[in-house]
């Protein structure tokens, strides 16, 4: 886990401890993201320009549902960076092999998979499976319809469900 | 395993177990707290464009017929603010800057030969414009084969559909090799244009939020802003949609492995209710659509029809029309076709090769 600055107590950087008791909160959920957008050995540098981008800003304090706005930066990050960038990251995870084990052990065709799915697939899986979310609240972290959503998901698990076939 | 017995719930398990397992490899969280500076005062960003007022405080307005956008800007972030002369209270977003590429700009605003022109809502007519930062046309990707592979726009200027190469130095844009129709609707609304107007092909933009601002030599200005749909991924599906006729169409593209499909999905009020796909495979050898896009009111799109010598679209209310495919190198083709539909109306897109033979047949229409 990050190692976060003890919570500060002065006025002048009440705004600072706000923002670290903000970026405590919601930080596993954002680097776990950007590792599976973008691959762990990118994961942190997604996660740090996003955040700070964010944080760096005199609008930040004007944002109220603060996860989503993280989610959001964190997923537009990995879109700008260089396409080939993220190209070889799913090429490096297709090739690689998990090196921790979860409750039920994944089928080695379902992680590649995963991995190669479109971006905006990969989050609305990982927002669904991994943080459990309903549709509505992933359009909510996604900015984009509930309706998009389901599309995104039909077609995800369209594409697993195949390559699990 | 087979798709019968790979059941929804068992599916549902291994999904979550792999996105577990790839969201494991996760490494600890960056510590961006104990070295972070303190506040700093507000600087001047300067932007450098006519349309802009730059201040400490970088608020910019961008005037619209009753309304007013103000956009406030300090380094990366921007606060759009939309404030209605005439209904409500303003309404107040904060947006991080977007990437020049892989977004869908949409036209708001534009200030061609000293008229300013608005576009208040995306609809037929919008103009559009898609920035690649490294097209191939080769990868089977997307686009055009007129385009040199390398940074590339796609436009639709309210009446033309064009492309072309170019190079940023800075936040210039100078053209190269651009192509386009040339219909002559005696309006456009695109900064890139080819003719006296820009003869260096040279375009200034500056990026502001989700804002995107492009002016040109001539005093033409262009706002745009960021489109709500997500743009292709090249390597995987693609996701179009626009709005023509107030019918809303959506465009997939697929490139799994070597087999390459469209789907054009068409609905009423977001209801999608017809769809048609266009498949490269051993059934259509010949007929390998590349792209699709809908700029303004024509779907476009790229293929490499090696036999196919006609491309005709069918409307069932109106006159059939030939669409031309213009030859590239290599024996490809590359199709423009524009659609006319309206919420009632079929139509069918057919592709014939050179004796006249049909290649591949594809329909819409309302189901219900």
């Amino acid at each position: 886990m990050g190692v976060m600055t003890e919570p500060e107590v002065d006025g002048s950087t009440a705004a600072m401890t706000d923002d670290a008791a903000i970026y405590a909160r919601h930080a596993s959920r954002l680097i776990a993201l950007a590792t599976v957008l973008a691959g762990p050995a990118s994961a942190e540098d997604v996660v740090s320009a996003a955040v700070l981008k964010v944080l760096g800003s005199p609008s930040w304090p004007t944002v109220t549902n603060h996860g989503a706005y993280l989610t959001r930066a964190v997923f537009n990050e990995v879109r700008s960076s260089h396409r080939s960038s993220l190209r070889r990251a799913a090429r490096e995870r297709r090739t690689s092999t998990p090196t921790t084990t979860t409750d039920a052990d994944p089928v080695p065709e379902i992680m590649a998979a995963l991995a190669a799915l479109p971006l905006r697939q990969r989050a609305a899986v990982f927002l669904t499976y991994w943080a459990d979310l309903t549709p509505a609240a992933v359009a909510a972290e996604l900015d984009i319809s509930e309706g998009s959503v389901r599309k995104h998901l039909a077609r995800a698990r369209h594409t697993l469900r195949k390559e699990l076939s | 395993m087979t798709d019968d017995q790979l059941d929804d719930a068992a599916l549902d398990d291994q999904i979550r177990a792999g996105v577990r397992a790839l969201a494991d490899e996760a490494p600890t969280p960056p510590d961006l707290m104990s070295d972070r500076p303190g506040p700093e005062p507000a600087t001047v960003h300067q932007l450098g464009h006519p349309l802009t007022l730059v201040a400490a405080a970088a608020a910019i307005v961008l005037l619209v017929a009753g309304a007013a956008i103000v956009v406030t800007r300090t380094d990366d972030t921007t606060t759009v603010q939309a404030n209605s002369t005439t209904t409500g209270p303003a309404t107040t977003t904060t947006v991080p800057d977007r990437s020049l590429y892989g977004v869908r700009w949409v036209a708001e605003s534009a200030v061609v030969e000293g008229q300013e022109t608005t576009f208040p809502s995306e609809e037929s007519g919008t103009p559009t414009i898609v920035f690649d930062d490294a097209f191939d046309c080769n990868a089977g990707e997307g686009g055009s084969c007129m385009t040199p592979d390398g940074p590339a726009f796609f436009f639709y200027d309210g009446c033309n559909s064009g492309s072309g190469g170019m190079e940023i130095e800075g936040n210039t844009i100078r053209v190269s090799q651009m192509g386009s129709t040339a219909m002559g609707c005696g309006r456009w609304y695109s900064p890139f244009r080819r003719g006296n107007e820009n003869p260096e092909g040279v375009t200034t933009f500056e990026i502001i939020g989700d804002r995107l601002i492009m002016s040109g030599p001539d005093g033409s200005a262009f706002t745009y802003r960021a489109g709500d749909d997500p743009l292709p991924e090249r390597d995987g599906e693609v996701l179009i949609e626009d709005r023509v006729a107030d019918v809303v169409y959506r465009i997939t593209w697929q490139a799994i492995d070597d087999d390459y499909s469209m789907y054009l999905d068409r609905g009423i009020g977001g209801r999608a209710d017809a769809s048609v796909e266009l498949s490269a495979n051993d059934d259509v050898p010949a007929f390998l659509p590349q792209k699709a896009q809908i700029w303004g009111n024509a779907l476009v799109y790229g293929m490499v029809p090696s036999a196919a010598a006609t491309l005709t679209y069918v409307p069932s209310k109106t006159d059939p029309v030939d669409i031309p495919l213009l030859p590239l190198d290599g024996g490809a083709f590359q199709a423009f076709a524009t659609l006319v539909p309206s919420g009632d109306q079929d139509w069918t897109l057919t592709a014939t090769d050179a004796d006249g033979n049909e290649i591949a047949s594809y329909t819409a229409g309302t189901s219900d």
